[in-house]
């Protein structure tokens, strides 16, 4: 008999990691031959038609009278979390992991508000869930800490395939114009991304090693009062000419920097999974980063691991990938090993096995 | 994932490299009071908690809530009352976009004149602190 699977997930994007992931899932289950549909709660008007609101799950149709399974990509604080608990069909969650609210209490208290509701709802979701899947096993550790079981590690599902359209041709001729080393990082605009980091590790970088140096931070905002504050810096610094903060950009734009980057630095102190990382490893992007969070077991021995994100430090490393030709095709070349671990065609099976594992212990 | 044979051993290497950071901090030619001045800018947007005397941060926040909203809430349980404010809003919203123009305006001039402050405040802090060192310096002599 066809099992039925279907996704909930709060904010289903077109472009972010979760929406990604959501769709991969939804299409692995499906050729794994389960029905999964997908249902939201907010949804990007690009990708609406690849599911519905939530409100319209009708548990008798939609969950064949409790026979169907539900799947919950969680990350945030939503209204789905009671229409899951309130269906009274059998679930297991995705967590895609949820940042501490103490980054953003200074920044957006609103925001660091929405945090403690999702951890809220992290522990609420726990003692009926039955099985846990985390993007890593840094998150794996917080579904324990709060009761669920059992867990396993699938990591975030997505496809190089999309990497390798033209990348937007005027933005690249303009990025190969500039002399000097190009450091880039792509991640939204937030505190826990510590893009105030990646500024003055580039500042001491110009300062010491390389005067004609740029950083290119690519992301939305998640924080307009932090966005701010990193454009002030960089103009108290005197960088602000070398530091371009791009905001949303179309793909083909995005590849454009990739292309054109030299470094890729990463100084975040809180990520579930980092799939710019695994980005960086598969189009040959040299890597630093600072060991935190699940950023060192997504990066495994694939780039340089700092544990001090001191500026000179930092700027130190980059020089290195840098000037040292035999260190950086060796990053490289572990990069593209790496990075093939987390093809969604190494990674589609983990999921589905998981799912199917699940379902048939009940 | 096993780690691979390298000829670089990572952990090594990061040590490495902090030992050449240090190297060069040690030497003459280093520029100490400008990368002083980056530790300590950086490490102001990386606290937890705000200082209370953080005059860059207050004029941010100020310039953030000086953006009004024009998107007026509609919904209403009342039938017929989100008709009314649907109606209202069209007819108020040239108003209310002069009105919060002129707002945001006067916000960011505000967060501007906040920033600059915080700036001249910082580099005569500086300037105090350097003053400090050579009177304690001519006074041991």
């Amino acid at each position: 008999m066809t099992q039925t699977i279907h996704q909930f997930v709060p904010n289903f994007a077109s472009g972010d990691a979760i929406g990604t992931h959501v769709r991969h899932s939804q299409r692995v289950l499906r050729d794994a031959g389960f029905r999964s549909e997908i249902f939201y709660d907010e949804a990007q008007a690009s990708v609406k038609k690849l599911g519905r609101h939530w409100s319209q799950f009708d548990r008798a149709r939609d969950g064949e009278d409790g026979r169907a399974w539900i799947l919950f990509q969680l990350s945030t604080g939503s209204a789905m979390t009671d229409a899951v608990l309130e269906l009274d069909l059998p679930y297991g969650v995705y967590f895609h992991n949820v940042t501490p609210p103490s980054f953003f209490e200074r920044w957006e208290p609103g925001a660091a508000e929405n945090l403690r509701r999702a951890l809220h709802d992290v522990r609420r979701l726990a003692p009926r869930s039955r099985f846990a899947l985390a993007n890593s096993r840094f998150s794996e550790q917080t579904l324990v800490e709060v009761g669920y079981s059992p867990t396993e590690v699938v990591p975030v599902l997505f496809d190089y395939a999309e990497l390798h359209d033209a990348p937007n041709a005027k933005v690249l001729a303009r990025l190969r114009r500039d002399e000097g080393t190009r450091v880039l990082f792509i991640g939204r605009v937030a505190p826990n991304k510590c893009q105030h980091d990646l500024i003055a590790a580039v500042a001491a970088y110009r300062e010491v090693f390389d005067a004609t140096a740029r950083l290119t931070l690519v992301g939305g905002r998640t924080s307009n009062v932090y966005y701010r504050s990193l454009e002030v810096l960089a103009d108290e610094l005197g960088v602000a000419d070398s530091v371009e903060l791009t905001d949303s950009i179309p793909d083909d734009e995005k590849l454009a920097y990739w292309q054109a980057a030299d470094v890729y630095l990463n100084l975040s102190e809180h990520e579930g999974f980092t799939v710019p990382l695994v980005e960086a490893m598969h189009l040959g992007v040299p890597i630093v980063a600072f060991a935190s969070s699940a950023v060192s077991e997504t990066l495994g021995d694939a780039g340089i691991l700092l544990t001090d994100k001191d500026p000179v430090v930092v700027a130190a490393a980059i020089d290195r990938v840098v000037r040292d030709e035999a260190l950086r095709k060796e990053l490289v070349d572990a990069g593209y090993e790496r990075a093939r671990t987390f093809a969604v065609e190494a990674t589609g099976p983990v999921l589905v096995d998981a799912v199917k594992r699940a379902v048939a212990g009940g | 994932m096993a780690a691979s044979a390298t000829s670089f051993p990572r952990a090594a290497l990061a040590e490495e490299i902090a030992a050449a950071a240090d190297e060069r901090e040690g030497d003459p030619s280093f520029p100490s009071a400008r990368i002083a001045k980056i530790r300590s800018l950086a490490a102001r947007l990386g606290a937890a908690k705000v200082d209370p005397g953080d005059i860059r941060h207050a004029a941010l926040l100020l310039e953030r809530h000086a953006v009004i909203d024009l998107q007026v809430p509609t919904a209403s349980r009342v039938p017929g009352v989100q008709l009314v404010k649907r109606a209202v809003k069209q007819l108020m919203i040239w108003y209310l976009r002069f009105l919060a123009a002129q707002v945001t305006a006067l916000g960011h001039a505000t967060a501007r004149f906040g920033v600059t402050v915080a700036s001249r405040v910082d580099s005569m802090e500086a300037e105090i602190e350097e003053l400090r060192a050579r009177v304690a310096r001519l006074e041991g002599e």
